[in-house]
């Protein structure tokens, strides 16, 4: 014992968050991936402002591009404050299924911990997986660390596989969310690592709890302030849903305003 | 209570169904005396017993919106300096000075003396500090902690602690985690006076797991109900609720009031002759033998991850208990007990250093004394908060005093 207080080291929880990136071929069309390079760097300073009003939740980046293959193009969880991104080159098929899997593996216990806070997976993409995605996807959810992060989808353009990215999200309410031009693409992202990370990493999630068959566990296990929860209705009776919800963790995506938007400027 | 609220979902399926044995039953037996789920909670006076010392942990066990549910740290003195009878009760009852008269129901009753008693003092020290993000949200401790003992020395010792869910739904857990700790030691000190020393510990545990839960479940959601008869959830309540939830959440709480105060529960009950452990929820019991091996007596629930938990407020939360039964056997008492919330087990980096806590503290007893452990407690929680978690951290030792002296020795 180094010090007059018991116990090991303390420290604030986890809270790992990770783009999944399509840099597939048809990403390279019509500036998508340029798009989403620019998004992703936009976002940065708000998830570092959002993961300094919380010291409790300790926030960590990492990113996996897919095309031929997958693999970590930021591969050690990353403090946010330490984290800058470098742009991905777009070329080759849609590997989808394999990014998951490489994200399946790092959720694994170890190197996860039970007392890390919720994963935030943020999948994107413009097109149809060319690879075994179901298998993929499988494999995250057979961890318990995937199957309680809170996954959001983002659609770029009209080519998107809405279908497999409402697989990935796993819950009937929650849809993917469609970014058709740079500017709606910037929105959503922004959302997705300030609104979900705030929450996330919050008070709210990273100091309390909430019963397992609440619907915060099924659909928004952070509490996510979500406008558009007002229109959600459960599909399932959430005072019976124990078993059910507590492998159904998602976010009511409506509560994106930018999703909302289809003017003239949708260039994709 | 509202039509809403009176649509009880716990009683629509057969799985539902508490069991409604008494508590010195075995699973097999029918019951032989009425019904416990079909009376009120019987309010008894508090104590039978010329040794009787029920010490309240909490601030207040009054209802009361928006009220600081912080609990107050409550200490016994030091197990080597014995105290005197009028600091521990001396024939009173001692609770704080605003518990409400109804929580008062505890009846004390001597153990029966039998054939495995060991007789052996035990110390208890009792903290709960709010969470460091829990202050900057404004938000009150939610924890709630509470304590009774018969003798200021001697067994048995019940201790019990509570953690209000932080859903921005369960925006009255504070009271129902001040409803379960009152309740935990009611039911244990009911437990007391049944005539245990013809079960096995088996059979102990059976009891405890089907019946004594099955009450447990019963008083607390009575508890609920009264409170919200007395005090009907406000539309400033949803309106907070719905403003960070959504409109919908109004929906699932009416459906499920109990939703709107809960909580987990941690207790132990330590007798001369076993000690039981009883659990809904997250949060940790650890016990640590003489040569500090530090263990856990409960399985682990694997459903407790990502902030989700069980509680006291799902349907079947009769079914999420978990209890085991420890009976003493020569020589194998543990030396400490821990229980915590899961703010404090989760501010470590690793579940070993955590468990560290347990071989750290007996040390620590030997090594610096009671009163250095007393002293101290309530800062290594605030470090815990604010380092760590961020969520309100309780922690209860109770601490065999002749495993401690016998280190000084």
């Amino acid at each position: 014992m180094s010090s007059k207080r018991p116990g090991g080291e303390l420290a604030s929880r986890p809270l790992h968050f990770i783009w999944i990136a399509d840099a597939s071929g048809s990403m390279q069309q019509d500036g998508k991936i340029q798009g989403l390079n620019n998004a992703i760097r936009e976002a940065i300073p708000h998830m570092k402002k959002v993961a300094d009003d919380n010291p409790n939740a300790q926030v960590l980046v990492r990113a996996v591009k897919f095309s031929n293959g997958a693999q970590w193009h930021i591969s050690q969880p990353t403090p946010v404050a330490d984290f800058a991104w470098n742009d991905i080159p777009a070329d080759g098929e849609t590997d989808m299924g394999k990014a998951l899997s490489l994200v399946a593996e790092q959720l694994k216990m170890p190197p996860m911990s039970e007392r890390a806070l919720p994963p935030v997976l943020v999948l994107i993409s413009d097109g149809q997986p060319t690879d075994d995605f179901d298998a993929g996807l499988n494999e995250l959810m057979e961890q318990p660390w995937g199957k309680k992060a809170v996954r959001i989808a983002i659609s770029i353009g009209q080519d998107a596989d809405d279908e497999m990215l409402q697989k990935f999200i796993g819950h009937p309410e929650m849809k993917p969310l469609s970014a058709n031009s740079p500017e709606a693409l910037v929105k959503h992202i922004k959302w997705a690592s300030t609104a979900v990370l705030k929450s996330a990493s919050s008070p709210a999630a990273a100091g309390t709890d909430h019963p397992a068959a609440s619907p915060d566990a099924a659909g928004s296990p952070l509490g996510v302030p979500s406008p558009g929860a007002t229109n959600a209705t459960p599909s399932t009776d959430p005072l019976n849903a124990a078993s059910t919800n507590a492998g159904g963790a998602a976010v009511p995506v409506a509560a994106d305003p930018a999703d909302d938007q289809k003017t003239v400027d949708d260039v994709w | 209570m509202n039509n809403e609220t009176n649509a009880s979902p716990e009683t629509a399926t057969k799985e539902d169904a508490i069991d409604s044995r008494p508590l010195n039953q075995t699973a097999q037996q029918q019951p032989t005396i009425p019904d416990p789920t079909t009376k009120e909670p019987t309010t008894k006076e508090p104590s039978l017993s010329t040794e009787a010392s029920t010490v309240d942990a909490a601030t207040s066990v009054t209802p009361s919106a928006g009220k600081q549910t912080g609990d107050k740290p409550v200490q016994d003195p030091p197990v080597s300096d014995k105290p005197s009878p009028d600091k521990t009760g001396g024939g009173q009852t001692d609770k704080s000075s605003d518990a409400q008269p109804d929580d008062g129901k505890t009846t004390v009753v001597k153990l029966e003396p039998n054939t495995r008693a060991v007789k052996a003092e035990w110390g208890v020290i009792c903290e709960t500090v709010p969470g460091a993000s829990h202050i900057r949200g404004g938000i009150p401790n939610q924890d709630a902690m509470f304590y009774t003992r018969q003798s200021s020395v001697y067994q048995p010792v019940i201790v019990a602690m509570s953690d209000g869910h932080g859903s921005d739904k369960c925006f009255r857990s504070d009271r129902g985690s001040r409803f379960a700790v009152r309740i935990a030691c009611d039911l244990f000190d009911e437990l007391i006076g049944v005539d245990t020393a013809a079960m096995t510990a088996a059979e102990l545990e059976t009891n405890v797991r089907e019946i004594l839960a099955a009450e447990f479940i019963n008083r607390w959601r009575a508890k609920v109900e009264a409170d919200i008869k007395g005090e009907p959830l406000t539309e400033n309540e949803y309106a907070r609720m719905i403003e960070k939830d959504g409109v919908a959440a109004r929906k699932t709480v009416e459906a499920n009031p109990y939703l709107a105060y809960g909580a987990t529960v941690v207790c132990a009950l330590v007798t001369a002759s076993f000690i039981v452990y009883l659990q809904l929820g997250d949060g940790e019991i650890l016990i640590v033998t003489e040569a500090g091996e530090v263990s856990l007596p409960l399985a682990a629930d694997a459903r407790l991850m990502a902030n989700e938990t069980t509680s006291l407020c799902l349907p079947k939360a009769v079914n999420d208990f978990r209890c085991a039964v420890h009976e003493f056997k020569d020589d194998n008492l543990p030396a400490l007990i821990l229980l915590t919330t899961d703010g404090y087990a989760n501010s470590f980096s690793t579940t070993a250093g955590f468990h560290q806590v347990g071989s750290d503290v007996l040390t620590m007893l030997r090594e610096e004394g009671f009163d250095y452990v007393n002293r101290h407690v309530k800062a290594w929680l605030e470090e815990a908060t604010q380092t760590g978690s961020g969520d309100d951290c309780t922690l209860a030792l109770i601490i065999r005093a002749d495993a401690v002296t016998k280190g000084e020795n």
